[in-house]
């Protein structure tokens, strides 16, 4: 009878820290109640593992760290018989043990944010054995883990395969996602890594008016957006070169602006144009008392300003003409420094209402 | 004596009533203190009460929130720079917004008008814009719902918008695919094979006519501005360039037409032709496609201000 000769089937790269499970065929008829599996370095020709696995099945676990890392194996088996024989070796096979690679997605930060709605994610990989990188390949996932998109498969741009990037574009704002990395060493190994994240971002927002109506003539829908951008500029700029943002104000949890005495605010382009009438509400608090703390005016130097003056128990608006001074008053309430109040005012054909409203 | 107000009006403001004039405001200068917001609008019927303004109305001047920006017009960029807008548009009763149309944002300008060309008919539509600032989209600003509404059969591109008015012949509308049949000498019955094409196409044909003949209410025929109209319908559809076709049935494809041709009426009315031509749908409607086919308009920008009552008037 021709002695039937166990198969190892194929071993791909493992971490010999964490050990492996090596499967093997057999087909003959006898029962097998260990297998022996011996491995050898490949370069040496030492032996370094020599054990009988008791067991049934046809595998043998081989545990952690009885190989090391970073070098070529060869392995080959055969199955012990009930009766203290052996069959004949199996094939040889051979095999890397690597260490598991590290790869760490770095725009994630801390708290799990990505701070853009197109993230090009950057993963580091890293491994001791100097192993490279062959593949790679991004997958994107929904918060239930449900695979949302795999972006394809790409070899890394450095040839040492250390930064592994993907753009991922239009994320959702304040979505769980999980992002995963996936690759392919050039000796087999399969590792991956995945990330749960959150994109926040802030964003321009509208506040417009948007006006629709249908051209049954033309058969057309005309549509009508006023939106206008107003920003606030500081009168004196700290810094000469700095024109576009000039935005060095503190902000009292982001809901209060503090403004300083010499950095005053200025809001321009109203373009009230001749509207003389309107209405203003004035939300503050820790106004210094006889200062002028509020200025409507025209363009500079175009025209006549109306000036808010605050006192310790009103507000007084005032405007001058060729030594004529028209002033108005407000209700009288004492407002101390800094308890916040709302000023009211409404414009009515040049003449001013006042109203303060402690809050 | 009156409590509190003193003939000089120094401090305590003045009894006589001097109301001094004031125009042409465009600056609102903030100094020394905390503010939590400001807010000036045109609608002097807004009550003292100290509740915030919760939305951008369109007399609304500033409205500066400090919510760690100094932000106050209807745009809040959060310190990004709002390059471009972009349209949105969705059919009532759905979630799906389209893209419909984008455009550069200019600071400068504050009204944005746009004709949306390729509306169909029956259908409620509801807009919206969205300001875009460096790939970042922002939040969407919903219109109303608006009835899109209209009679009549129109043949409409990024510049003319044709309507088909008089004995309008639809003829047949083709549904076109491909297949083929084959024969196999070896079994009893054929094998077909289908191609993946499927367009409409169709003729059409109308008799268009121009102002002066129909001013004329069938007194006569204006010869001249009959030819010259003419010359125009047949130029039009002779542009090699995609239209949209829009029927007030709610038809509304993508074509390009070919083959005009006109045939004249019978000897007294020899002046009076009808324009025929034939259609071929080439696409969906979708933005990238009318995108490549020329067919979206810019927007058309202007600037807004106020009279004297506080009203909008654009120039």
């Amino acid at each position: 009878m021709a002695e039937i000769q166990p198969m190892l089937t194929r071993i791909p790269p493992f971490d010999a820290t964490k050990g492996t499970s090596i499967y093997f065929v057999y087909t003959g008829s006898q029962q097998l109640v260990a297998s022996n599996l011996v491995i050898r370095e490949k370069l040496t020709g030492l032996i370094v593992y020599n054990f009988n696995f008791v067991g049934y099945e046809k595998v043998h676990h081989l545990p952690p760290s009885v190989i090391q890392n970073g070098k070529k194996f060869v392995a080959k088996l055969r199955v012990k018989f009930a009766d203290d024989t052996y069959s004949i070796y199996s094939n040889e096979v051979e095999f890397d043990a690597v260490k598991t690679p590290v790869l760490d997605i770095e725009n994630i930060d801390g708290q799990g944010y990505v701070y853009n709605s197109d993230v090009t994610f950057v993963t580091r990989y890293s491994q001791d054995d100097s192993e490279k990188v062959k593949t790679y390949r991004y997958h994107l996932y929904d918060e239930s883990e449900d695979l949302l998109q795999s972006f394809p498969i790409r070899i890394p741009m450095d040839l040492a395969g250390i930064i592994l990037t993907e753009t991922v574009p239009k994320l959702e704002k304040g979505k769980g996602y999980f992002i995963e990395c996936t690759i392919e060493t050039v000796k087999g190994f399969i590792w991956s890594q995945r990330e749960k994240f959150i994109p926040l971002y802030m964003v321009p927002s509208l506040n417009g008016v948007i006006q629709t109506r249908s051209d049954e003539e033309e058969g057309f829908v005309r549509i009508t957006a006023n939106i206008k951008q107003l920003l606030g500029t500081q009168v004196r700029a700290t810094d000469e070169s700095d024109t576009y943002i000039s935005d060095n104000y503190e902000y009292e949890n982001e809901e209060w602006v503090i403004v300083p005495s010499n950095n005053p605010i200025v809001f321009k382009g109203m373009s009230m144009n001749r509207a003389s009438d309107f209405v203003m509400k004035v939300w503050c608090k820790n106004v210094p008392i006889g200062t002028k703390f509020l200025e409507i005016s025209p363009k500079v130097g175009e025209g006549i300003p109306i000036e808010f003056w605050r006192h310790a128990d009103r507000i007084v608006a005032k405007k001058t003409l060729a030594g004529l001074t028209s002033s108005y008053v407000s209700n009288i309430v004492n407002v101390p420094l800094s308890s916040s109040f709302m000023l009211y005012a409404r414009v009515i054909e040049h003449r001013i209402e006042l109203e303060i409203k402690i809050l | 004596m009156i409590i509190s107000y003193n003939f000089f009006g120094f401090e305590e403001g003045a009894f006589f009533d001097t109301p001094i004039c004031t125009e042409m405001l465009d600056e609102f200068r903030m100094n020394k203190g905390t503010y939590d917001e400001v807010y000036v609008d045109l609608d002097t019927s807004i009550p003292s009460t100290t509740g915030k303004p919760l939305e951008w109305k369109i007399r609304t001047v500033l409205d500066a929130k400090f919510t760690g920006d100094l932000d106050a017009g209807s745009v809040g960029a959060n310190g990004f720079k709002v390059t471009h807008i972009q349209m949105y548009r969705s059919v009532e009763g759905s979630d799906k917004w389209d893209l419909t149309a984008q455009f550069e944002y200019e600071e400068e300008y504050n009204v944005y008008n746009y004709v949306d060309r390729y509306a169909q008919s029956g259908t409620t539509y509801r807009y919206a814009i969205v300001p875009v600032a460096n790939e970042v989209l922002g939040d969407m600003l919903m219109s109303d719902t608006v009835d899109a509404y209209y009679e009549g059969i129109y043949l409409t591109d990024r510049k003319e918008n044709r309507r088909l008015e008089f004995d309008i012949e639809l003829g047949e509308v083709a549904y076109n695919s491909a297949s083929s049949t084959n024969d196999p000498l070896n079994g009893q019955y054929p094998i077909i094979v289908f191609g993946n094409t499927n367009y409409r196409s169709g003729t059409l044909s109308t008799l268009p006519l121009s102002r002066s003949t129909v001013n004329m209410a069938g007194a006569g025929v204006d010869k001249m501005e009959e030819q010259i109209n003419r010359n125009k319908w047949i130029e039009f559809i002779n542009n090699r360039k995609a239209k949209v076709l829009r029927m007030d049935n709610g038809v509304l494809i993508l074509i390009v037409t070919q083959k005009p041709r006109i045939s004249h009426k019978e000897s007294g009315l020899r002046d009076l032709a009808s324009i025929g031509f034939d259609y071929v749908e080439i696409g969906d409607l979708t933005f990238d496609m009318m995108m490549r086919n020329d067919l979206i308009a810019p927007a058309d920008l202007s600037k807004f201000a106020f009279s004297d009552d506080g009203m909008v008037i654009s120039g």
